[in-house]
């Protein structure tokens, strides 16, 4: 009856494959490094070999008149400490912060409505989102300038309404650099939290079980869909807050340069005080509060999914 | 009848004009253990989620302990479900998923924690109780998902195909874990399946769902040798259905023929006068097959084929003859009384009329 299945039942043996099998697994293997080669090549030219080459300027000294001294130092470091230095850091950090805050707490209600809309909603509201990946970010910073300046669309509005009589001073505060950074930043975190939200009201089954148990809509929601999404809101925070700590033009245009972000403080190494040596090692130091910050949230997301009691 | 737990009348529901649920009219007892059978898409999930409170009736009403249900939301229903697929909430632990419940209903530390365990007692999984709910095998998470229901003590458990997702072996385990653990708490179990040995190893009462319609509800007994339907008849277990035709009555029986044999029957409540067509079903166990010059009982019928074929299932042996250019039937046979008979033989079938059940057509 069954018995000639066992026939069909080879026996591997991992030291003795056939040559077909090898030859089989020597192609896959190729086939492996010819698909890396393009993006590995273009990594190591593009990122790494850049990347090694600031690390090597960031240990060298200021020439007499700029430029790059080729003598070692450490000076470039101790300088990070300077209280100059760390209220930049600390500005931008908050800055930071202040942001991904602002774009989670707009963004996930959002995701939700778009998740929970009629297919055809769905795709308008999606559509939306994915429109200004179309321009350019800089366009899209002078059209908001163009917004909220003096004689802007906004404030010509509110004096033909009469609900002001001066022109509201929007642009060149920080209010406009919270709001330009907010703008740009706001689809990287309802993409992915739209992803998240989608697998999770797809299979509706822990909302039912929860229901089931006695929870409230609402209680559902802190207690089950908040805790089974935060890889979205993790993965949304890291794509919002990391771009938001090295920032540099919407600050540089939007603030009018009232308000230094650790972005501008090191262009200005590079283009101004024409110090690449501290430029560098400042560098290396957003580098380093990154991917501390990657690690930090890692570990917390771990944590917050697999849940201690 | 005792107070009714709960009262299904006439409920139907409808999606998007596709009627899945036929006017059901269900009362069940308190303590019972309720098997809601059916094929896959008659609707007996339909009619356990409208009992949960995931689904609204479109029709009728839903009573439990005599509240009507219909606008209560499933969160403040007195019942709890045991689903398909578990639904562990994958971020809590062994502990905290039990304890969901009773955390909402704000029970006290010190009892919430006595109450887990004493849960995790009843599905034998006390050793488990800090364990992350994805390191567990199926039939672990299952037994976990049977705790965290019956932890809020509901006055109505309802399991969803709950061994759908386990082996034939665990299957069987939990088969009668579930029995012993409806014993001891001695709540209500309301149990969807589409397996007929589970629902008949394990009910009191089966409900035989088809099309939306309840077409039988009755204890497993009854629905094996009084089934109300042919598709009763034909799903639960096995069975020869021969179509036949009233041909002549009188005070007490009725004269049937089918396109090979005719024989006479007691009559039975059903209104059926001669002319009319039915449907005969008899079980393959009830069929006898006798030799030529065998003895037969008075009044019993006899009937003549060819054995078509032989399957071994075990001690038993399918036979299969063929007595009609357009009917064949089986008979189940112990393999000693099977033996010796070959393919392409004449033999002769004979049964109890009493165990033949009668269907107006």
């Amino acid at each position: 009856m069954e018995l000639r299945s066992y026939g069909d039942v080879s026996v591997v043996n991992p030291q003795r494959r056939s040559l077909a099998e090898r030859l089989k697994r020597l192609r896959s293997r190729w086939m492996m490094w010819m698909l890396l080669i393009p993006v590995a090549g273009w990594m190591i030219v593009f990122f790494a070999f850049p990347q090694l080459l600031m690390l090597f300027i960031s240990f060298m000294s200021q020439g007499v008149y700029g430029g790059i001294a080729y003598r070692f130092t450490l000076d470039n470091y101790i300088q990070m400490f300077s209280p100059v230095f760390l209220n930049v850091i600390w500005t931008s950090v908050e800055f930071s912060f202040v942001v991904t805050v602002l774009c989670l707490a707009v963004a996930y209600p959002f995701a939700y409505a778009v998740v929970t809309a009629s297919p055809r909603r769905r795709m308008f509201l999606l559509f939306l989102v994915i429109i200004p990946f179309w321009t350019s970010q800089l366009i899209r910073t002078f059209a908001l300038m163009f917004l909220i300046n003096t004689s802007g669309l906004l404030n010509t509005l509110l004096l033909q309404l009469h609900v002001i009589s001066q022109p509201l001073n929007l642009l060149y505060t920080p209010f406009a650099v919270y709001l330009g950074q907010f703008y740009a930043m706001l689809p990287y975190m309802i993409l992915p939290l739209y992803a998240s939200l989608q697998s999770h009201l797809e299979s509706p089954e822990f909302l039912e079980a929860a229901q089931d148990l006695g929870a409230s809509p609402a209680q559902a929601f802190w207690k089950i869909t908040l805790p089974l999404t935060t890889s979205g809101i993790a993965v949304g925070s890291m794509l919002v807050f990391i771009p938001t700590l090295a920032t540099f033009f919407i600050p540089l245009l939007m603030g009018g340069g009232k308000m230094e972000m650790v972005g501008n403080f090191i262009g200005n190494q590079f283009l101004s005080s024409d110090n690449w040596p501290f430029g560098a090692s400042a560098s290396v130091g957003v580098i380093a509060i990154t991917l501390v910050l990657i690690a930090l949230m890692f570990r917390f997301m771990k944590n917050a999914f697999l849940g201690e009691s | 009848m005792l107070d009714p737990i709960i009262e299904l009348q006439s409920i139907s529901k409808t999606f998007e004009s596709v009627t899945v649920v036929n006017g059901v009219n269900m009362s069940i007892r308190a303590g019972e253990f309720v098997t809601l059978l059916g094929p896959s898409g008659s609707g007996k999930t339909t009619i356990l989620r409208m009992i949960a409170g995931f689904e609204q009736p479109t029709a009728g009403r839903i009573a439990i302990s005599g509240v009507e249900m219909n606008d209560v939301p499933a969160h403040r229903r007195p019942v709890n479900t045991v689903f398909q697929q578990y639904a562990l909430f994958p971020h809590l632990n062994v502990f905290d998923n039990i304890a969901f419940g009773l955390r909402l209903k704000k029970y006290p530390r010190s009892d919430i924690e006595k109450r887990v365990k004493a849960a995790l007692a009843m599905v034998r999984m006390e050793a488990h109780i800090q364990a992350k709910v994805r390191k567990l095998s199926g039939g672990q998470q299952q037994r976990v998902a049977i705790a965290r229901a019956i932890v809020n003590e509901p006055k109505v458990l309802l399991l969803d195909e709950p061994l759908g997702a386990l082996d034939m072996k665990l299957r069987r385990e939990m088969q009668l874990e579930l029995k012993r653990i409806h014993r001891d708490v001695g709540i209500t179990f309301i149990y969807v399946t589409h397996d007929q040995e589970e629902a008949m190893a394990m009910s009191d009462r089966v409900a035989v769902i088809h099309a939306g319609h309840l077409a039988q509800f009755a204890p497993p007994e009854e629905i094996y040798s009084q089934p109300s339907t042919p598709f009763v008849a034909g799903f639960i277990g096995e069975t020869n259905l021969i179509e036949a035709i009233v041909s002549d009555a009188d005070a007490d029986h009725w004269r049937l023929s089918t396109e090979s044999f005719s024989l006479s029957v007691r009559k039975r409540n059903h209104d059926i006068v001669p002319g009319e067509r039915v449907t005969l079903s008899v079980r393959p166990e009830a069929l006898r097959v006798i030799g030529g010059s065998q003895a037969q009982e008075p009044h019993q019928p006899i009937v003549t084929g060819t054995l078509t074929e032989r399957v071994f299932v075990g001690a038993m042996v399918k036979t299969f003859v063929r007595i009609g250019p357009e009917t064949i039937v089986q008979c189940l046979e112990t393999a000693v009384a099977a033996q010796g008979r070959r393919i392409g033989e004449e033999v002769a079938l004979t049964w109890n009329c009493d165990h033949m059940v009668t269907f107006p057509s």
